[in-house]
C-alpha cells in the first residue's frame, strides 16, 4: 500500500460540451475522514461516480491505492465500499436478503455471522427479516451502510449520507462515520451539511464548478484563511478600520460596517487596543472569533462573501 | 460467477413482475383445460366436441395446449423477462451498488442471459407439467383415459419446443440489446412486442425485408431441421415465395446467430462504456 488512498489529478468529466468535473485533483491519505465539500452541482456524486468506475473520465487520471480506476478495477473492487446518492435496493426483499445479494454479486458467500455482526453495527437487527419496501429512509440509509461494509473495505465512499435524516437519525450517522474512522477506514464523505463534516472530517476538499478549491486538513485549512481571530466592537467604525487597516498582517476585515475582524495573537491584542484608545477610538467588545468551516466555504464558494453576513456565520467562542 | 449466479437467481424468483409470469401462463393454461372440460360436460361428455377434449386431456396429447400457449406467448414472456431483468436495475438505479462490487460489467450481462435462459427452460418445463397434471384432472371429471404412453415421442417433444426456445432466444436478445440502449423496461418490452409483431407482418410484404428480419429465417431453420415429407416441402414453398429464392439452411442459421450474438455482443460493449450517472 502506497499510504495514499486516493490521487486524482486533472480529473475532468464534460457532459455535452458542459463540464460537470474539471482538472479536479485529489490526494486523500489513508485512514482519514475525508469530507468532500462543493455546492449542489460542483461535481461531487460525479467525481465518486467516476472513483468507483460507475462513469468514464473525459480526461485525466485517479487511482485508488495505486490502481487506475479505468484499467485496474480487479484490484480495487474489493477494497471499495459505497454509497452513491440515495441508498438504492431490491424493496421486495428483506435487508438480511440484500445484504446477501450484494455481497454475492461481489463473489462473497459470507457467514450469517457476518451479516449478523454489520446488522448488530447498523443497528438492524431485529429488522432484517423485513421487507425493504416497509423501511424508513434513515433504515435505509443504515442498510446502505452495512451494504458498504460487507466486503470490509479499507475506503468507503458515502455521497451525502444524511440525506433525508432525521436529527437523530443525523447523529446515528455521524457515530457510524466516526467508528469507521476508528476502525482504520478511509472515508471519502461527500456532503454539503458542513457542520457534520467539521465534527468527523480530519481533511476536506472544497470543489466548485468541478475544479478544487482548497484541500487539506481542516484546522490547517482554517488557520490559513484567517484562523482563530478577534471581532472587536468600536465607534467611531471608520477610524478604527483605517486604524487598523495600518497594521497589514492584521488583514482588518469588516462584513457588516460594525464588527471587525482581526488575525492576532493573544499577545498583540493589548497592544492594538492601546492603539485605538490612544486614537480616541471607544472599544466596546472585544471577543474571541473561531472560524467555522461554514464561513469559510461559503466565503471561498462566493455564496458569502463581502455581501453576505459574515460574523453570524462565524463562531465567538467567549469574550475578553 | 457462482456467488453472481446465485445472487441473480434469488432476485428472479422473487421479483414480483417474474412470479406473475408465471402465474399468467400457468393460468391461461388452466383457463384452457377448464373451459374445455366445462364444455364437454355442458355438451357432454360422449358427444364429440367430449370426445374431443377426452382426447385433448389424454396425456401425450395433453401436452399440446400448453405447447400452443407457449409457442404464442413464448416470444413475448421472453421479452417481459429480459427488459424487466435489465430495465429495473436502471429503474431502480441498482446498478449503482451492483457494478463497483465486480471488476468486470460484463459478468452481470452473461449471467442475467444464462438466468434468462433458465428462467424460460423452467417456466416451459412447469408449463408442460401443470397442463398435463389439469389434463389429468380434467381427464378423471370427464371420464376419459388418463394417458396412452403408445403416442409419447420425445423426439417429437424436442421438435415442438426447438421452435419455442429458438424464438425466444432471438428476441430476448434483441430486447436487452433495445433495453440497454433506451435504459428502460417499458421501451424493451414495447419495443420487443411491437418489433415482434411488426416483423411478422412485415415479412410478408418484401422480400428484402424477409431476408434481413429473422422471423421467415427461424421459420426456414424450423422447416430444414423439424419437418418432414409434404408439411415441409409445403413450408419451404412458402419461404421461397417470402424470400424470393431458395435461400440455404447456413445462410438462415448464419442470419439467426447474427442476432443473438451480434445482439448480445453489441449490448455488452455498450453496456462496457456506457456512463452509469443515475437516473
Amino acid at each position: 500500500m502506497s499510504g495514499i488512498a486516493i490521487t486524482a489529478e486533472g480529473l475532468t468529466k464534460v457532459y455535452k460540451n458542459v463540464p460537470a468535473v474539471n482538472n479536479l485533483s485529489l490526494h486523500i491519505p489513508e485512514g482519514t475522514i475525508y469530507g468532500f465539500l462543493g455546492p449542489n452541482g460542483a461535481g461531487k456524486t460525479t467525481t465518486i461516480r467516476m472513483l468507483l468506475g460507475l462513469i468514464r473520465p473525459t480526461a485525466g487520471k485517479a487511482a485508488i491505492f495505486g490502481h487506475d480506476i479505468l484499467h485496474a478495477r480487479k484490484n480495487i473492487a474489493p477494497y471499495v465500499g459505497a454509497i452513491v446518492e440515495s441508498p438504492a435496493f431490491y424493496t421486495f426483499m428483506s435487508g438480511l436478503e440484500n445484504l446477501r445479494l450484494l455481497a454475492r454479486s461481489g463473489g462473497h458467500d459470507l457467514p450469517q455471522a457476518r451479516f449478523d455482526e454489520l446488522l448488530e453495527f447498523v443497528g438492524l437487527r431485529g429488522r432484517e427479516k423485513d421487507k425493504v419496501k416497509t423501511y424508513s429512509l434513515g433504515m435505509k440509509q443504515r442498510l446502505g451502510v452495512a451494504a458498504t461494509l460487507l466486503n470490509d473495505p479499507k475506503l468507503v465512499f458515502l455521497d451525502e449520507p444524511t440525506n433525508g435524516l432525521d436529527p437523530a437519525g443525523t447523529v446515528e450517522m455521524r457515530n457510524l462515520i466516526l467508528r469507521m474512522g476508528q476502525e482504520g477506514r478511509t472515508v471519502f464523505l461527500s456532503s454539503h451539511l458542513l457542520f457534520e463534516v467539521e465534527q468527523v472530517c480530519s481533511n476536506v476538499a472544497i470543489i466548485q464548478k468541478g475544479v478544487t478549491i482548497k484541500q487539506g486538513r481542516v484546522r490547517d485549512l482554517l488557520a490559513a484563511e484567517g484562523g482563530p481571530g478577534y471581532a472587536i466592537e468600536a465607534a467611531p467604525f471608520d477610524k478604527a478600520m483605517a486604524i487598523l487597516k495600518e497594521i497589514p498582517e492584521l488583514k482588518a476585515t469588516s462584513f457588516d460596517q460594525h464588527w471587525i475582524n482581526i488575525n492576532a495573537e493573544p499577545q498583540d491584542v493589548p497592544q492594538v487596543m492601546r492603539k485605538l484608545v490612544q486614537a480616541d477610538v471607544d472599544v466596546f467588545q472585544v471577543v474571541v472569533r473561531q472560524r467555522s468551516l461554514e464561513s469559510l466555504f461559503l466565503e471561498i464558494t462566493g455564496n458569502g462573501g463581502a455581501a453576505a453576513p459574515q460574523p453570524l456565520a462565524e463562531v465567538v467562542v467567549g469574550g475578553r | 460467477m457462482w456467488n453472481l449466479f446465485r445472487a441473480e437467481w434469488t432476485k428472479t424468483y422473487k421479483r414480483p413482475a417474474n412470479i406473475g409470469l408465471f402465474i399468467v401462463t400457468l393460468g391461461i393454461i388452466l383457463l384452457g383445460f377448464v373451459g374445455a372440460v366445462g364444455i364437454a360436460l355442458y355438451q357432454g361428455t360422449n358427444s364429440e366436441f367430449g370426445q374431443n377434449i377426452k382426447q385433448l386431456t389424454m396425456f401425450p396429447t395433453s401436452l399440446e395446449l400448453p405447447l400452443i400457449v407457449l409457442s404464442q406467448l413464448g416470444s413475448i414472456l421472453a421479452i417481459v423477462f429480459m427488459s424487466n431483468s435489465i430495465g429495473a436495475e436502471y429503474t431502480n438505479d441498482t446498478w449503482k451498488v451492483l457494478l463497483p462490487r465486480r471488476a468486470r460489467r460484463s459478468d452481470f450481462i452473461i449471467i442475467k442471459i444464462v438466468i434468462c435462459l433458465l428462467f424460460m427452460t423452467l417456466l416451459i418445463v412447469m408449463s408442460l407439467i401443470f397442463g398435463a397434471l389439469v389434463a389429468m384432472l380434467g381427464s378423471l371429471v370427464i371420464g376419459g383415459d388418463i394417458s396412452n404412453m403408445d403416442l409419447f415421442s420425445a423426439s417429437g417433444l424436442f421438435k415442438s419446443l426447438v421452435p419455442i426456445f429458438l424464438q425466444l432466444i432471438v428476441f430476448s436478445s434483441i430486447t436487452l440489446l433495445v433495453t440497454m440502449i433506451s435504459r428502460s423496461t417499458i421501451m424493451g418490452i414495447v419495443f420487443g412486442i411491437v418489433g415482434n409483431t411488426i416483423f411478422g407482418v412485415a415479412i410478408n410484404f418484401s422480400e428484402l425485408v424477409a431476408k434481413i428480419l429473422p422471423n421467415a429465417h427461424i421459420a426456414n431453420l424450423e422447416a430444414n431441421w423439424l419437418y418432414e415429407g409434404e408439411q415441409k416441402t409445403m413450408t419451404l414453398g412458402m419461404l421461397e415465395g417470402l424470400f424470393g429464392t431458395q435461400v440455404s439452411l447456413t445462410t438462415s442459421l448464419m442470419v439467426v446467430l447474427a442476432y443473438i450474438f451480434g445482439s448480445i455482443i453489441f449490448g455488452i460493449l455498450l453496456f462496457q462504456r456506457r456512463d452509469m450517472a443515475g437516473q
